[in-house]
């Protein structure tokens, strides 16, 4: 349930990239009505977390406290993005991931097109060396058709240089486990835009001259999903063969159960053979745990082992393997980075916790707490977390991450070769393995 | 031993005072509660007029934003299908043909019920429920009194004969189950499970709660039910056991 969160970071990177505050109101005053929806929007933040945090000390904040200080701030407020930066400013205090105000109206209109993140150009973004190389292009996208490949580096996104830029947010960003997620979102937040616009980039190419292009924004690749209270999630999959015939799977959300687990259970079935299977999970942003339960079966063969420890505050719940009648027996290598967040942890640290897998790539978010959205009364959603996950040798995610079995960073030379270097070390250990 | 002394404690007080007594003599048996509710719901003679129901309704989680359709098929003795489906979860199948207990989801693909679920599968999916409780309950108690949504209700814990024991909240008024106290055995472990029934409604002599509020694992979860059709007839095969079930019981 990552997901609302990710977006609620894409504006704030936005603004900090771009040097101006998407969400920058005028005070023109709240009216009595307006005023009492934020309060109570306050008050139900309050309760909630008081009620269902697991942890009934709340990670040891002084709540009434909080209430205290932060009530009067709603109260005054200006504009519904000051009642919303109090409200914002009470969650941030417990110090976790997964509890955030998200804007109603930014929310009612992500999905059809018509705000700023609603359209994708196709590029994925990581910054390596202070630098935004492009780490990936979607398939079928417009980067794609474009010609924009990995390797690259994005030296200008409209009028905006992007190296000082990122410069300065590599030295202002606290040192966290997020702040790759942070860097790689700031860049990737200012290649989204409103679905028929498009953008003009100037990379470095790193191999020849400089290459200035258009791109259009399209309505993003992948199954449009909406569950609930989420924000519609474009799920993506990518099921290929690799040269030497293991096999690969991609997956770039644990949302939409139905998608999900026929695409990987056809992965299943069609590597089954194969000398092993290559799970890429870099860049997801996690989702529901039902899927992680899905794939878990699929791959470990213990019915009933426990693997993990689910706390609410009342109640502690195992998660244990249901396997499927015929899991795949073959080798798995897990791809992770630092955007790999939630429930894509649970599944890597308990394929890594059973020996099932090999994990490749670099340390992944620590942003692993069952959340849930809830509507707020003035309009806007409400992330929180309820319940904590613990792994069965007894070490928690959130805050931690998962420190993978073999240490690879993407290269950019390796990039502009067209080879993905985690890729590459995890096929050879399945290889190794083989032999 | 600290448990009988107590007891005595409990007794001497009781004659000393002369209330405990008065109060146990206006307090109805399990077996008065029981039979009172079969005869609010419609008694026996109507129950036994119907032999199939097809039920369809619709499962939300408010807070979440979440929906799910919900279709279910039963017969006598004690057969049952379930359908949920929804974006959310995908699709979970549940039955029981009277022997297995059995569940096939999206996610996790098939699963044969053993041990403590399969014995609450017996408890849950017979016909005619509470209405041949004798035929099935091993014990009933009168707990008490409680107050249910401000009224008052009276508690009765059911102990079947398989599977784990059930508290029901009866309202003093009308003699409906209002409550239901009891655990969902799950893979994950037991799930304190609270379940509130109203908007009671006769369909063929036979009043069914159409409202039906779960309280579990911190969430709530409710369910109305759209339609009941009493008596219909149910498709061919429809209780028999799937064939990713049956390839499982044939690997066991």
């Amino acid at each position: 349930m990552k997901r609302a969160a990710l977006f609620v970071l894409a504006v704030l990177a936005c603004g900090l990239l771009s040097g101006a505050g998407v969400t920058a109101q005028k005070p023109t005053g709240l009216s009595a009505e307006r005023r009492a929806e934020h309060l109570a929007a306050f008050d139900q933040i309050w309760t909630t977390v008081r009620d269902r945090h697991w942890d009934p000390t709340l990670n040891g904040v002084d709540w009434e406290r909080a209430r205290r200080e932060l009530r009067p701030r709603v109260e005054a407020a200006a504009t519904d993005g000051d009642a919303r930066a109090a409200m914002n400013a009470l969650v941030d205090r417990l110090g976790q991931t997964h509890f955030s105000v998200i804007p109603g109206d930014v929310f009612e209109l992500l999905g059809d097109g018509s705000t700023p993140f609603s359209g994708d150009a196709g590029i994925r973004v990581r910054v390596l060396d202070r630098r935004a190389i492009v780490s990936a292009v979607v398939d079928g996208s417009p980067a794609a058709r474009a010609g924009v490949r990995a390797g690259w580096e994005i030296v200008r996104v409209g009028d905006t240089d992007v190296r000082p830029r990122l410069e300065r947010l590599v030295n202002e960003l606290p040192e966290t486990l997020l702040k790759r997620a942070d860097l790689a979102t700031a860049v990737e937040s200012r290649l989204k835009g409103r679905v028929g616009e498009s953008i003009r980039l100037e990379c470095d190419t790193g191999d020849g001259p400089g290459r200035a292009l258009i791109i259009p924004f399209e309505v993003p690749q992948g199954v449009r999903t909406t569950i609930g209270n989420l924000p519609p999630v474009w799920v993506r999959t990518d099921t290929r063969e690799l040269p030497d015939g293991t096999g690969y799977f991609a997956l770039s959300s644990f949302i939409n159960p139905v998608y999900v687990m026929d695409e990987f259970g056809k992965a299943i079935e069609r590597f089954r053979d194969s000398p092993g299977l290559v799970i890429d999970l870099r860049g997801n942003e996690g989702g529901t745990f039902n899927i992680v339960m899905g794939m878990l079966g699929w791959l470990v063969a213990d019915r009933g082992r426990q693997v993990g420890t689910v706390v609410q505050r009342n109640l502690t719940l195992k998660i244990v393997v249901q396997p499927r009648p015929a899991p795949y027996g073959g080798r798995v290598a897990v791809l992770v980075d630092g955007l790999s967040m939630s429930a894509s942890e649970v599944l890597v640290a308990t394929l890594q916790d059973t020996g099932r897998a090999r994990v490749f790539g670099s340390r992944t978010a620590g942003a692993v707490l069952g959340a849930t959205i809830e509507r707020l009364p003035n309009g806007d959603r409400f992330q929180y977390a309820f319940a904590d996950y613990v792994s069965v040798t007894g070490r928690r995610l959130e805050g931690y991450g998962v420190v993978p079995d073999v240490a690879v960073d993407l290269r950019r030379d390796a990039l502009i070769k067209g080879h993905d270097p985690v890729i590459d070390a995890a096929v050879e250990w399945i290889q190794q393995r083989r032999k | 031993m600290r448990r009988w002394t107590l007891a005595v404690t409990v007794c001497a007080l009781a004659v000393v005072a002369g209330v405990e007594i008065r109060a146990q003599e206006t307090t109805p048996s399990a077996e008065t509660l029981l039979d009172n509710y079969v005869k609010a719901i419609g008694g026996r003679a109507a129950s036994d007029k119907v032999n199939t129901r097809v039920i369809k309704a619709r499962l939300e989680v408010p807070a979440a934003g979440l929906s799910m359709s919900v279709s279910t098929w039963t017969a006598r003795p004690n057969k049952a299908r379930t359908i949920l489906e929804s974006d959310a979860v995908g699709r979970i199948e549940r039955g029981f043909d009277g022997t297995v207990g059995w569940e096939v989801t999206t996610t996790t693909g098939p699963r044969v019920y053993e041990g403590a679920q399969l014995d609450d599968a017996v408890r849950d999916n017979r016909f005619d429920g509470l209405v041949t409780w004798r035929e099935w309950v091993a014990k009933a108690e009168t707990r008490g009194a409680a107050d249910v949504d401000g009224k008052p209700a009276w508690k009765v814990l059911v102990t079947p004969k398989r599977g784990s024991a059930q508290t029901y909240f009866l309202d003093q008024a009308s003699s409906l189950i209002v409550k239901l106290e009891t655990t969902a055995r799950t893979p994950m472990g037991d799930v304190p499970v609270e379940l509130f029934f109203s908007d009671y409604r006769d369909v063929a002599g036979v009043r069914m709660p159409h409202r039906v509020r779960q309280l579990l694992a911190g969430q709530e979860l409710v369910s109305v039910l759209e339609s009941v059709t009493p008596n219909a007839e149910i498709p061919a095969g429809q209780f028999d056991l799937p064939k990713e079930i049956q390839a499982l019981l044939a690997k066991k």
